[in-house]
């Protein structure tokens, strides 16, 4: 799942990558308006993200300089699953190619630790709740010339922000850090003539790296998300 | 006279566990009229004697620098109201009732299987400790060598443990044994305060642990050191209460384990004293040490298998969760 998704996201990147050079010499197409704000609300999806694996230990006794391995009596492997959610975000284009947009995101995903190799033969187990997860990013787009005829534009995108994670019953809230890149399509349903108010579809693939927040071990965990939805322009 | 009598009578009746509910490891209570309170020192210096006996190798300079030791690695837990006094050499011996606390070696060739052991006088109208004697068995080989002494027991660790008991910690079950022709061979300790110790010469049990420090701040309500919670629930099997099953939390954040008994007629447990965050339990039937060793033997039901909660029980700083009701089955 993973590869295959990462795969078309990096041929998506590749192929926006090379429009520029022929771009220039054709009709720019439907634009988002310089400093007009639009406001976007979509559907999302962000895929499962490995937590860490966790032995529970205990010390085996050591005589002399030899420190020997920890006694392991269970092992825990967690996983914090995908998940659908939404996502409200205002852009703001600062020319006809480049915007900035701040996006809110919310889901509720769950957490799976998944127990194994118990020292007294206890069969796996798993263990779970349900995680409140909240992410405000920041972020810059820069829209290629339109695709062929069509009124569409993709665009490629990147960003960084806060997360904020709230375990099940609001219990303990955790915080960290989120980037992502990415590439979309926006699709004028109307307007794109820099006249007119402008409204359409857009559909985004990112991939998601986050640190901190709800995770058991150091460093970056990433996963793969999509976003689909519309925009109004003002 | 009788006042001390009266004193030294709840003293032997220290042994038995705290009533319900238990918390982390396990706390000694006394019964004072129907209410049962913890026993522990009151705030302030722990004055006490290490005896002039030398034995094994051991000068009296030594071994006091090796309960030195120990004791200073139990102070390291921040907050405590208490601390430990050194107040020199005494001829007293342990055991004797006389009003000072005395840690020493003991000939006591009766006990086999014992390398020391803590004993208590209490205040029989509030349940402090007045009084607490340590003796280390002659009967087996010592070492305060920095790396330890193959054959030979680490002062320093038994000495860690003990005076665990001296300051009102009862044992602790994490850890892993197998039975052998003479007893059981520690696979694996958790718990500086687990009944049964390390091979001889082996000096890894002079840090404490997670369990341990929660024994510690749970039994004198320490709160600094960062905010702690706890986790409530009921073990039961067929719907019936189990008692004396050994509930484990496992931090999945930092990899701590702390422990607790279902001690509650109704199953009841309480682990307290926990940093907050994300726990896996896990229960066990209470089968790598003697019961004994303990609690009162006879209601401990030991027939059910090794069981995890099928919920991750995440603890807030201050507060308690929800009750956690996890059923085992019969093995």
């Amino acid at each position: 799942m993973r590869p295959t998704v990462t795969a078309t996201l990096v041929c998506a990147a590749l192929c926006l990558a090379c429009q520029p050079g022929t771009a220039h010499a054709q009709t720019a197409g439907p634009a988002l308006r310089p400093w007009r704000p639009v406001v976007g609300v979509a559907g999302t999806w962000l895929g499962a993200q490995d937590l860490g694996r966790v032995e529970a230990t205990g010390r085996r006794a050591s005589v002399g300089a030899t420190t020997p391995a920890p006694f392991v009596l269970f092992t825990t492997e967690s996983t914090l699953g995908a998940a659908v959610g939404g996502e409200v975000t205002l852009t703001l284009p600062v020319s006809a190619r480049w915007a900035v947009s701040l996006t809110g995101a919310t889901a509720r995903p769950t957490l799976t630790t998944a127990i194994s190799a118990d020292a007294e033969g206890a069969p796996n187990a798993e263990a779970s709740e349900q995680v409140a997860d909240y992410a405000v990013t920041a972020a810059l787009l820069y829209h290629l010339p339109r695709l062929g005829g069509a009124r569409a534009r993709p665009y490629v995108t990147a960003g960084a922000g806060y997360l904020r994670q709230l375990h099940e019953d609001n219990a303990l809230v955790e915080t960290g850090r989120s980037w992502h890149g990415g590439a979309g399509v926006r699709w004028w349903l109307r307007g794109g003539d820099r006249s007119t108010r402008p409204l359409g579809l857009t559909g985004e693939v990112r991939w998601v790296w986050r640190t901190r927040g709800i995770s058991f071990t150091d460093g970056a965990r990433s996963a793969p998300a999509a976003a689909v939805g519309v925009f109004l322009g003002f | 006279m009788s006042g001390l009598l009266r004193r030294l009578l709840v003293a032997v009746l220290v042994v038995a566990p705290l009533a319900t509910p238990a918390h982390a490891y396990l706390k000694f209570g006394v019964d004072l009229g129907g209410r049962v309170v913890p026993v522990r020192w009151a705030p302030g210096p722990i004055q006490y004697f290490v005896t002039e006996r030398e034995f094994s190798g051991i000068t009296a300079q030594g071994f006091g620098d090796a309960v030195a030791r120990a004791a200073a690695t139990w102070m390291k837990t921040p907050g405590l109201p208490v601390s430990f006094s050194a107040q020199g050499l005494t001829r007293s011996q342990p055991l004797e009732a006389d009003g000072r606390s005395v840690i020493g070696f003991l000939d006591r060739p009766d006990q086999e299987r014992v390398l020391g052991a803590t004993s208590f006088l209490l205040d029989a109208a509030t349940g402090q400790i007045l009084e607490s004697d340590i003796y280390f068995n002659t009967r087996f080989r010592w070492s305060t060598a920095a790396a330890g002494e193959a054959g030979s027991s680490d002062l320093e660790s038994v000495a860690l443990h003990e005076l665990g008991h001296l300051l009102g910690l009862g044992h602790s079950a994490i850890g892993e044994t197998e039975l052998t022709g003479s007893g059981r061979r520690v696979l694996s300790s958790g718990a500086i305060m687990f009944p049964i110790a390390m091979a001889a010469g082996s000096v890894v049990d002079r840090v404490p642990q997670a369990d341990d420090i929660a024994g510690l701040r749970d039994l004198y309500g320490v709160t600094t050191g960062g905010d702690v919670g706890s986790i409530q629930g009921r073990v039961t099997k067929g719907g019936r209460a189990v008692y004396g099953a050994h509930v484990v939390a496992f931090h999945l954040d930092s990899g701590a384990l702390v422990g607790g008994f279902a001690l509650g007629d109704d199953g009841g447990f309480v682990i307290g004293a926990l940093p907050p965050g994300p726990y896996v339990l896990r229960v066990e039937p209470l089968d790598d040490a003697d019961v004994e060793s303990f609690f009162t033997p006879g209601r401990v039901d030991i027939d059910f298998a090794v069981t995890y909660a099928p919920k991750v029980v995440v603890v807030q700083g201050g507060g308690s969760t929800s009750p956690v009701v996890i059923e085992v089955r019969p093995r």
